[in-house]
């Protein structure tokens, strides 16, 4: 049930980071998806296609020519950047830290009005 | 008489002000180093008692500088603790994900370099069929090509971000 509902099942960790990586539409959870394109056979377009558009950057790994961390900077600042400060907020507020704000937001109010609005009540 | 005692509560209440915004100013600044120092024990340990802790602060720190109280002041108390705790959840989510989006990307270089050693190593077109039908990785290129909605996008900044999509769907 969790599974085919959007973001269902994850954390708001993993939620942030699933929104800002999401590329493909209508696709919420990619496992399910490639394991079912993993069964369809592979044209000779496909090889065609994977000399030329994908082997460079393969044999670019392969050689050193981009370094470990390299790829894992340019990919963490790439997948970093399509974060907004909104969303974070957004999955960042759970049941609980809602609680912790009003909390905060209650003492607050009530040390900081007058002592004798504090009597009255 | 009057003016002089308008004056000074004018001045007492930009001083209140000012202590308020350095109290939550520290609040977030401990709320911050204790997220940071925290990553390598629990990455997902969530300080949701730091506003509390804040609004404490601040409450006090207004009762002491501003005894008369009133309205506005205790609003202002409690607006700035309701801004100091949703902008410190965001960022302390924001080093949550970037800790953890670390060790996804980590997993993506590792998995990218092992199917990039069988693909490079493929000598014909049967072996590259059989790795291109076999390996899971392999989808992530067709998947790459497919995608024209994001044309600002490189072909391998497509096969990063969907790489890392899947290991965070395969959770």
């Amino acid at each position: 049930m969790l599974r085919h509902s959007p973001l269902g099942g994850l954390s708001g960790v993993e939620s942030s980071i699933w929104e800002s990586s999401h590329l493909i539409p209508d696709a919420f959870y990619l496992d399910e998806l490639i394991a079912k394109r993993l069964k369809e056979p592979v044209p000779d377009g496909e090889l065609i296609r994977f000399r030329n558009q994908e082997l460079p950057g393969l044999k670019q790994l392969m050689e050193n020519r981009i370094s470990c961390p390299d790829f894992e900077q340019q990919l963490v600042e790439l997948t970093e950047s399509r974060m907004s400060w909104n969303s974070l907020a957004y999955y960042g507020l759970g049941p609980f830290s809602g609680i912790g704000i009003a909390a905060g937001v209650i003492f607050a109010y009530l040390l900081a009005r007058k002592p004798s609005e504090q009597e009255l009540i | 008489m009057d003016t002089e005692f308008s004056g000074s509560c004018a001045w007492r209440q930009i001083l209140t002000v000012g202590a308020c915004l350095v109290v939550v100013a520290l609040g977030l600044a401990a709320w911050y180093w204790f997220k940071i120092h925290s990553l390598n024990i629990w990455s997902e340990m969530s300080f949701v008692f730091m506003p509390a802790l804040i609004g404490l602060a601040v409450g006090w720190v207004v009762r002491r500088c501003s005894p008369e109280g009133g309205f506005g002041i205790a609003s202002f108390a409690a607006a700035l603790t309701l801004s100091a705790g949703l902008v410190g959840m965001a960022v302390q989510h924001k080093i949550a994900v970037d800790f953890f989006l670390r060790r996804v990307v980590a997993v993506v270089y590792e998995e990218t370099l092992n199917y990039a050693k069988m693909a490079v190593a493929a000598a014909d077109d049967e072996k590259l069929r059989s790795i291109l039908s076999t390996r899971e990785t392999a989808v992530i290129g067709r998947l790459a090509a497919g995608v024209t909605n994001e044309p600002a996008l490189s072909y391998e900044q497509k096969c990063g971000l969907i790489h890392v999509n899947w290991i965070i769907s395969r959770r």
